[in-house]
């Protein structure tokens, strides 16, 4: 019998940001953009301190608009995975088959666009390609992940040998050099404003996921399951479904950033999704997105992966010695983690 | 001198408060030396509470225990051992990974030269299990593979023969056949005989009278008597203690006539649901308007019921007719399509996410129903039906995107609500619906609920308030040992008639 | 008899290696040779030293991701204490330290700090092996390390090497420990059922802080025999090694659900994943067709362990 109440708090004040709210268009936007500032003020603080430290460090030269454009552009892909996994974590579940479904995504999208190893060239078609395969892959995933009933970690570490054995089957180990010059000139060029490409793809997903997050059943179901589990299933909410619709998202992610990862080196290798866990895993935590799940939307991901970029390049800057960065990255890690944890919801990872 | 034995174990002014709850308030009583000292009372009178001060699980808020006039100072279950207090749980704290003979023996010193001595280990481990007739269990073979009442007394007998001074046992014999039980009682007469204190809490009747020497009562967290047992002491008196509240000037006006009219049609018939060893065969009838009270004991089947009925555990046979639509199947997700509404009061923030804002946490039994194309939510729709009930209930929420969390407790209970109106439900299962209220709010849920049925929803209510039930409730069902016993009809409300058949079994009255 | 015998945890693996090695000793007639035999005990005894300690942490119901950081940062603080001049016995009291240091912090952020333990020992695995590679440098390939130091992995004793009867040393020892000692015990304890341990008045906390330092003691200590044995640190330590490791150690009787497990299962564990190994250096077996292999042991490995515990918990009811 420990049913707690709340103990009675004060009431609060009539909140300003109702009244904004109700000051027509100009004032809901900014409503809206407060709101968003104090939910992730945590998170932009920290980022002002790296950006402020490695400023003073490099002198200036972190801050230059040339460096800024770095950073953003070596956040894009990671964003993209971590926008993908970050909801599996929401879901009170983790996700250790990036790396063999990039690797999986990878290898396919470099024997299907114009390579010299075989004849095949499909061009455009390889986005919906890569999105079904991904997608695919997300979905067993899931379905393991559900029907068999085993911790997501294991079911998505069998996912990862098996698709990374494949990877490198029908790569024959080697890397396949990629001749569609089209995309990589896509993938790491500026069109408009001088804005990397990567960095629009990554701010329109992220829209994508906020609109997902916040206004769709599926969306919110997964913030109920990964907040309690038995009172979603209480509402009547479907939570198989919903597991496998976000583990199918997750590998569609995996799958568009293995294209763009490819098309960036010409070149399509098992080996691409090599290391890339670690460091998406470490944005959502940094992020705020809490391993005790129910907590963290796209925001704190795409967040968490520009503190990170910004982070390492800081560090590479700075000319930190780079086996130290990772010592860095491993304590940011456990330090983010360990904020963030729910006491209460402590236990075995789903 | 007499003290010594009198108040072996001496109990006194132990406060407990969990939140708004008190669990206990200002308890004093003793317990002798040698004896079996039995503490019965309701669903949340207290008595685990109790227990778990005693055995060292949680700390009083203010208040002593002594044992031999020692008094206790720290409240883990280390220092119980030492003192000798050892307690048997009512869900097992087992290791079915180990051995019979380590689950009885986990401090165990049977060494030769230093190592753990497997042979001895065994051996009396034997002798123990046939001293209590145990002869089917082996000490070698693993825990996981003997029946849950064996397990149960492998946890007793890991009490016992830590040689303690007093040992307490929570409901032990809930999970045991009459067989199962006799022998139990049989090992308790035993131990006393050889001077084991041993404190039982337990709501069957013919056990207690069977093996107390002395019965105390607690009831709504407040010591109310200790009974002698003696040949004179009847079940009536034991029932009037339990409930024997004055209801006169209290804030509930027991229903003396059924609200519900007698055309009304079927909402939901419960046909032969039944679950091997958990509930059964039972039936149940709602009609429109109709509030239907379930009632029982801890053990009786309330809560299997409740949970089975809504598809939230599975069950082996029977059926369910929803206005006339038979479903052999259930599960969470056909009943929230059926426009019936679950509301469980058990969990900490009352059935709400506490980090999701409001907004969200109602639209959570409607996702399926208010979505449109591609899944998008209809929020113009939730959020007006959220303002409407923001006003009905008065809430005080600063924003629609508030979380749960920054609301007082109160108002969290009306968001609760909302959300239960939210689906615009035909029925409504309601599981404890004012556990761990204050009684300003309890009052508000008791008004929401006779307000809805008035707008003809059938409301099924488990809950283990009686006062509740008998105000709200148009016909009480009461349930024991997994069966309905008995229905009473609104205007025949006694305590002790329930209480009765909750106990016992029967309305018939007179002794033993 | 055999039936009993059959359903000890250790008869897997036991089955498993008798028949591959029966299997490799036909295919290939290099198999029984001493440089064949010599390879195999160097690659067996580290790698069951630590897989000694992840069998630890598994029975607790954890698991350590961070033995192989451990293992390099034992290697190259090796070769670092060397340069600095230090006596053998010095350089291997440091090392251990430093490896019970680290174990120490593990334990420190999952038992203490109530971290889950996948992630922290990945982080403290990044961390690790971030500092032990600052330590590296080129030339260490070249630096020599004394006379005794090179004995402790070359020196052999009735025809097996030291190392190995180091390893035998302490599968006996921790066999003894987790099967007769009662503070052994308590491991299995703790693991089968971690709430009820602490209402046995166990102290579940202080438990498993023990098993992540005598984890990271035990990779530190094969680390040390492991450079001795190559005599010289390689940037490449530890690679690898916590895969090889959990899956002797579930092949072995373990399971991720904790309470169960044996440092006999683990040793023979290992055993089948150096004899697995040992056949793709035989049979000559390309890299891919190696990881198909592992990773297909691995995948089998987490079925069987997961299908049983479905099982369990199906007749427990809990499903």
């Amino acid at each position: 019998m420990d049913n707690v109440q709340a103990d009675a708090l004060p009431k609060r004040p009539q909140s300003y940001l109702t009244g904004l709210k109700e000051g027509g268009r100009a004032g809901w936007l900014l409503a809206q953009g407060l709101m968003f500032l104090g939910a992730v003020w945590g998170q932009l603080l920290s980022l002002a301190i790296v950006c402020l430290i490695f400023g003073i460090g490099s002198g200036g030269r972190f801050l230059s608009p040339d460096n800024i454009h770095a950073i953003v552009g070596l956040a894009g892909v990671p964003a993209l995975l971590c926008l993908g996994v970050h909801q599996i974590v929401v879901m009170g579940g983790m996700d250790l088959s990036l790396e063999g479904v990039v690797a999986i995504c990878g290898v396919v999208c470099g024997l299907l666009l114009k390579n010299n190893v075989n004849s095949m060239d499909v061009g455009f078609w390889i986005l919906p390609i890569v999105v079904a395969l991904g997608g695919a892959v997300g979905l067993l995933s899931g379905i393991i992940h559900t029907k068999l009933k085993m911790p997501s970690f294991i079911a998505t570490l069998g996912v990862q040998w098996v698709f990374f054995g494949f990877a490198i089957l029908i790569s024959g180990g080697r890397s396949i050099p990629i001749q569609d010059a089209r995309f990589q000139r896509l993938v790491t060029g500026s069109h408009i404003l001088g804005i990397p490409n990567l960095a629009l793809v990554g701010v329109f997903f992220w829209l994508v996921f906020e609109i997902f997050q916040s206004r769709t059943k599926t969306g919110i179901a997964m913030y109920a399951i990964g907040g309690d589990e038995t009172l979603a299933r209480q509402a009547g909410i479907n939570v198989n479904r919903v597991k496998v619709i976000v583990f199918a998202i997750c590998g569609v992610m995996y799958g568009i950033a293995a294209l763009f990862l490819v098309t960036r080196l010409n070149s399509a290798a098992a080996r691409v999704g090599n290391l890339l866990l670690f460091p998406a895993m470490t944005a959502a935590a940094v992020g705020g997105v809490s391993l005790t799940g129910g907590l963290g939307r796209a925001r704190n991901a795409v967040l968490g992966t520009v503190i990170i970029s910004a982070l390492n390049n800081g560090m590479v800057m700075m000319r930190v010695n780079p086996y130290l960065q990772e010592a860095v990255n491993g304590i940011v890690l456990i330090t983010a983690v360990a904020l963030t944890i729910d006491r209460k919801k402590l236990g075995f990872i789903k | 001198m007499t003290a010594a034995v009198d108040e072996f174990l001496k109990i006194s002014g132990i406060t407990k408060t969990y939140g708004v709850v008190k669990a206990l308030a200002d308890v004093s009583f003793s317990i002798r030396r040698g004896e079996i000292h039995t503490v019965m009372g309701e669903n949340g009178a207290g008595k685990s509470t109790l227990m778990k001060i005693i055995g060292g699980e949680t700390a009083p808020d203010s208040g002593a225990i002594e044992l031999e006039g020692r008094r206790i100072r720290t409240f883990v279950p280390a220092a119980a051992h030492d003192l000798g207090i050892h307690m048997v749980h009512q869900e097992l704290a087992v290791f079915e990974n180990l051995t019979v003979a380590e689950n009885i023996f986990p401090y165990h010193n049977f060494r030769k030269a230093g190592w753990i001595d497997y042979a001895s280990l065994h051996r009396e481990a034997r002798s123990k299990l046939d001293l209590f007739g145990l002869k089917t269990i082996r000490p070698e073979e693993p825990l996981g593979s003997v029946a849950l009442a064996g397990q149960q007394m492998v946890e007793i007998l890991r009490c016992i023969v830590a040689e303690p001074k007093i040992i307490i046992l929570d409901e032990p014999t809930s999970g045991l056949n009459d067989r199962e039980a006799d022998l139990l009682l049989g090992i308790l007469k035993r131990l006393k005989d050889e001077g084991l204190t041993i404190i039982y809490i337990s709501h069957r009747f013919k056990e207690i009278m069977r093996i107390s020497d002395r019965i105390t009562v607690l009831r709504d967290g407040e010591f109310v008597a200790t009974l002698e047992n003696t040949p004179e002491l009847s079940e009536s008196e034991l029932i009037n203690n339990m409930v024997g509240r004055d209801l006169s000037a209290s804030l509930y006006r027991i229903k003396t006539v059924s609200g519900a009219a007698p055309d009304a049609p079927t909402l939901l018939e419960v046909r032969g649901l039944a679950k091997k060893s958990s509930l059964n065969p039972t039936d149940l009838k709602l009609a429109a308007g109709e509030i239907v009270g379930v009632f029982g004991l801890e053990g009786s089947g309330v809560g299997k019921l409740s949970r089975m009925m809504y598809g939230l555990e599975g069950k082996d046979e029977g059926e369910l007719f929803i206005k006339g639509r038979r479903f052999a199947k259930i599960n969470p997700r056909i009943m929230a399509a059926e426009r019936v509404m679950y509301l469980n009061n058990n969990r900490k923030i009352a059935g709400l996410l506490p980090e999701m804002p409001v907004t969200d946490n109602l639209s959570l039994p409607v996702l399926k129903r208010f979505s449109r194309f591609l899944g998008f939510l209809d929020f113009r729709r939730i959020g007006r039906l959220a303002t409407d009930f923001i006003k009905a209930f008065a809430i005080a929420l600063p924003s629609l995107s508030t979380r749960p969390a920054n609301l007082s407790g109160g108002n969290q209970q009306k968001v609760m609500l909302s959300i239960c109106l939210v689906p615009e439900p035909e029925i409504v299962i309601v599981n404890e619906p004012t556990r761990g209220i204050d009684v300003g709010a309890k009052t508000e849920i008791h008004r929401f609920l006779l307000d809805i049925a008035s707008k003809g929803v059938g409301i099924v209510i488990f809950s283990s308030e009686l006062p509740e039930l008998m105000s709200l409730s148009d016909r009480i069902l009461v349930m024991r040992d997994n069966s309905v016993v008995g229905e009473v009809g609104a205007g025949d409300y006694t305590e002790q008639t329930l209480m009765r058949y909750a106990a016992v079994g029967s309305a018939a009255t007179g002794g033993e | 008899m055999p039936g009993k015998l059959a359903r000890k945890s250790e008869f897997v693996p036991l089955v498993l290696s008798l028949a591959l090695a029966a299997a490799l000793s036909a295919a290939s007639g290099v198999f029984w040779t001493s440089a064949n035999l010599n390879s195999l005990q160097a690659s067996i005894a580290p790698t069951a030293i630590m897989a000694f300690g992840m069998m630890l942490c598994l029975i607790c119901g954890y698991f350590d991701l961070s033995i192989g950081s451990i293992m390099l940062l034992a290697g190259l603080l090796s070769g670092k204490f060397n340069d600095w001049g230090l006596s053998t016995p010095a350089i291997v009291l440091f090392v251990l330290l430093a490896g019970l240091a680290v174990g120490c912090l593990n334990g420190f952020l999952v038992a203490v700090l109530g971290i889950n333990a996948l992630i922290a020992t990945i982080g403290v695995q990044y961390i690790g092996y971030g500092f032990a590679m600052t330590l590296w440098d080129r030339n260490m390939q070249h630096r020599k390390f004394p006379g005794d130091f090179i004995a402790m992995g070359d020196g052999q004793f009735l025809g097996m090497y030291y190392m190995t009867w180091v390893m035998l040393a302490i599968l006996v020892g921790l066999g003894f420990f987790l099967k007769y000692t009662l503070s052994g015990r308590r491991l299995y304890y703790v693991g089968g059922n971690r709430e009820a341990s602490r209402l046995i008045g166990f102290n579940d906390r202080r438990i498993v802080f023990l098993c992540y330092a005598a984890t990271g003691l035990l990779a530190a200590l094969a680390g040390v025999l492991a450079v001795a044995r190559i005599q010289s640190p390689t940037q490449y330590m530890g690679g690898g090694v916590h895969m090889t490791c959990m899956i002797a150690c579930v092949i072995g009787g373990g399971s991720f659900a904790g309470g169960k497990g044996s440092a006999l299962g683990a040793a023979l564990g290992v055993t089948f994943m150096s004899l697995l190994t040992n056949m793709f250096n035989l049979l000559e077996m390309n890299t891919q067709l190696q990881n198909v292999v592992v990773g297909l042991t691995l995948i089998a490995v987490i079925v069987v362990d997961g299908y049983l515990n479905l099982k369990k918990m199906r007749a427990m009811g809990m499903i």
